[in-house]
């Protein structure tokens, strides 16, 4: 069937040819028909597609599965001598028994909780302010993103200066305003020290929220807001029923993205303190360096990422469940 | 079926892929005995030999210049792979974990010796190295060379730390000369400090890096303290070390002569105080009256000089040395030899100290009059050097160091007490030592 359908449309096209340009066109024919046979248009797809695929598997499939093996063995570069061996748990065992790991958890929840909450709070503030039109709004737009487009190192370098003790920024202006009397170490006290991370992780943070919110804040029909503002309902009624309730997707997806990111901070704290004063400022991601990275032993270090993993697991489908729910509601 | 088939094709793949990775660690063998042809016989044993090296670009030109003097002397020809300095030791890495033939010749710090060695990575030199080698090495920089009874590489960039005290200053405040005792060291800092001076006598790189422990394993030397006996086995939990741990407490809380901002600072902030003439005292790397009588950068021009660190037993500092080992996995290592000792015997060492500043580990070049000449301050600081101790010799440095940091911090920012903070290090140590048996 297929066949003669093609035959005939080169028959069609032969008219007017000479012999010699007939028979070179039904060569051709035959030859395209005959390859039409030996490769079907999903084949040749996957065929094309393939160098992409290879290069996909390669550097994230293999990785994945890599560490997911890496997890059961106790493979350390240090011991050549006793290769990969298969040691079940252990590794999983190893991580949840040392303190360091939970020290380093607690302070990466510490870091997590405070920081996606300002950085939401603030982010929100931001974008419902950048939504109302005033002059400059533009500059003020393209001003608010230089702090997220800032590399996580020189943010941490920028607050590192700021905060030094004794020629940075922030005391400089405490001691002249008189709020304090002498230097502060904002990052020589251990418990001042995690505070001040948590600034700078809300500063480079909290635009990308604003970003969201200001987009998600602009699609809300002005019809809506009219209808509302009819029947009689006043600002607050509006931001609070209509609004908020239209942003809850939005924050969702927020709330999500941001915890994923804060719990795995690490160039900030390894540019800005490298977890010290006395692992105060350790978060997991720099506890999971050191193993792999410090330590060689790759084994631990997998294992603690896929027990971090699990750990943002449990926040993102709490998010998901709570905010569904206020959803429904 | 065409589910199956479609499985069969990703597996395939999964394989080919993993296969392909394998095929990456195996070509480095391509590299292997880069042997062109031996001119067997000549005054150019091992001409054609191909040798390669991994490098950060620092000092690229110089060693670029010099590699080629090397060929056109034996014959021998040295690729360096340039890359950035992190990626130094993953790439060094993989070439270990391949057999060790990628590179013949590589850069090795002082406290990676004992690991390299362990895991077999490293040749040991001692079939080419002269006696008059070994007398001629600075104590720690041979120190640094040997493990379990066999030296490994030449010396290169054989780096310590210096004491550094304000002249003008010290003198200002009535004292003759530099604090010789730590008791000197807290009445000196105190008095520049009533006199309004400076704000604190010193500051120190106490933040949780490498340098807190250098700086500890300093002070607690020059009182007495040793780390390690020579089994490798822990004794930091000592009445010395105690003493030492106590010191620098002290120094921050009761006699407030030492900047409580230590606690966070690394080697340059404690030269940017020192240049700024915010301190008296400090203790750093390297040549540290360059920087300190640099114009554009120093308050402090020609008023500072080098001192021995104070005491209580006798002076001390810290040193942290680097030499050019031979891969266990090097198909050429008679030519890898060859370039080592044209790069860093004492003619190849005094010209990298002339001519890019590099640390020589040996006597005579810091008593050469070309490089006294060539290299203002260095003969200042033999004194220094002929008490520099090194680090541990353990084959788990890297993960002892990180725990100690903390437990040395735990002490400075008073959450427990230099006793504590030592025995609980202690522990730490003897689990890490079990772990790694």
């Amino acid at each position: 069937m297929d066949k003669s359908k093609h035959s005939d449309s080169v028959v069609i096209q032969k008219e007017g040819l000479s012999m010699r340009g007939q028979a070179i066109l039904r060569q051709a024919a035959r030859s395209v028909l005959s390859s039409k046979k030996m490769i079907s248009e999903s084949k040749f797809a996957l065929l094309l597609l393939l160098p992409t695929i290879v290069i996909l598997l390669g550097l994230l499939l293999y990785p994945f599965l890599y560490s997911i093996y890496l997890c059961f063995v106790d493979l350390n570069l240090t011991k050549p001598w006793v290769g990969a061996k298969f040691i079940g748990l252990d590794n999983f065992s190893a991580v949840l028994k040392d303190g360091e790991f939970w020290l380093s958890m607690e302070t990466t929840l510490y870091f997590a909780v405070f920081s996606v909450a300002a950085s939401m709070i603030l982010g929100l503030a931001a974008a419902l302010l950048f939504n109302v039109k005033f002059r400059l709004r533009g500059l003020g737009r393209s001003l608010l993103l230089i702090p997220w487009a800032m590399p996580g190192v020189v943010n941490a370098m920028i607050w590192q200066t700021m905060l030094h003790p004794n020629y940075g920024l922030l005391n400089g202006v405490l001691l002249k305003t008189g709020l304090i009397e002498s230097p502060v170490g904002w990052l020589s006290d251990p418990k001042l020290a995690l505070a001040s991370v948590i600034m700078a992780q809300i500063w480079t943070s909290f635009p990308f929220v604003a970003l969201m919110y200001l987009a998600a804040l602009q699609s809300i029909s002005g019809e809506l807001i009219e209808a509302a503002k009819i029947d009689g309902a006043g600002s607050i009624r509006i931001f609070k029923d209509i609004v908020v309730k239209l942003l809850v997707p939005v924050t969702l997806v927020l709330l999500v993205l941001r915890t994923i990111d804060s719990f795995r901070v690490f160039d900030l704290v390894f540019a800005m303190t490298k977890g010290g004063p006395a692992n105060s400022t350790q978060l997991s991601g720099l506890y999971l360096y050191k193993q792999g990275f410090m330590f060689s032993d790759f084994g631990l270090g997998s294992a603690g990422s896929y027990i971090l993993t699990g750990f943002i697991l449990v926040f993102v489908l709490l998010y998901m469940r709570i905010l569904r729910q206020k959803d429904r509601v | 079926m065409k589910r199956k088939s479609s499985i069969m094709v990703l597996l395939l793949i999964v394989l080919a892929v993993a296969a392909l990775s394998g095929c990456g660690n195996n070509s480095n063998s391509a590299a292997e005995g880069n042997t062109k042809t031996n001119a067997a016989g000549s005054d150019k044993p091992y001409a054609g030999v191909v040798l390669r090296t991994i490098s950060n670009p620092s000092n690229q030109e110089y060693f670029a210049k010099v590699n080629k003097e090397f060929q056109e002397k034996t014959g021998i020809e040295v690729q360096t792979d340039t890359v950035g300095n992190a990626d130094v030791t993953p790439k060094l890495m993989n070439s270990f974990m391949s057999g060790g033939s990628t590179y013949d010749i590589f850069v090795m710090d002082v406290i990676d010796l004992p690991r390299f060695v362990v895991s077999g990575w490293v040749e040991p030199v001692d079939q080419w190295l002269t006696d008059d080698m070994k007398n001629e090495m600075l104590p720690f920089a041979k120190q640094a060379l040997q493990y379990q009874g066999k030296y490994y590489g030449l010396p290169f960039a054989s780096e310590y730390k210096s004491f550094v005290y304000n002249k003008t200053m010290v003198e200002k405040a009535g004292f003759s000369g530099p604090p010789k005792t730590w008791d000197d060291f807290i009445k000196y800092s105190q008095a520049l400090q009533e006199k309004g001076i400076v704000k604190y006598g010193s500051a120190w790189a106490w933040s949780q890096t490498e340098g807190l422990v250098c700086d500890f394993i300093a002070i607690a030397s020059s009182m007495g303290g040793k780390l390690f006996d020579e089994n490798g086995n822990p004794v930091f939990n000592s009445p010395e070390n105690t003493a030492a741990l106590q010191l620098m407490v002290d120094m921050i809380y009761k006699y407030k002569v030492v900047d409580p901002a230590s606690i966070q600072y690394n080697e340059t902030n404690v030269l940017d105080a020192m240049s700024a003439g915010d301190i008296a005292f400090e203790l750093n790397w390297g040549l540290p009256l360059t920087p300190l009588n640099d114009e554009s950068k120093s308050k402090i021009v020609n008023q500072a000089d080098v001192a021995p660190l104070p005491y209580t037993v006798s002076s001390a500092t810290i040193a942290g040395p680097m030499s050019y080992a031979i891969s266990s996995g090097s198909k050429n290592k008679e030519a890898a030899w060859e370039y080592i000792k044209f790069l860093n015997d004492t003619e190849g060492s005094k010209r990298q100290a002339i001519e890019i500043g590099m640390f020589p580990g040996w006597k005579s070049v810091y008593e050469d009059p070309e490089v006294k000449a060539g290299v203002p301050g260095l003969d200042k600081i033999l004194e220094q050097a002929e008490v520099a101790v090194n680090r541990p010799q353990i084959p788990w440095y890297n993960e002892w160091s990180s725990k100690f940091q903390v437990e040395l911090q735990n002490a400075l920012t008073q959450k427990k007490t230099p006793a504590q903070a030592l025995a609980d290090a202690f522990a730490e140590t003897q689990k890490i030592q079990e772990s790694n048996k």
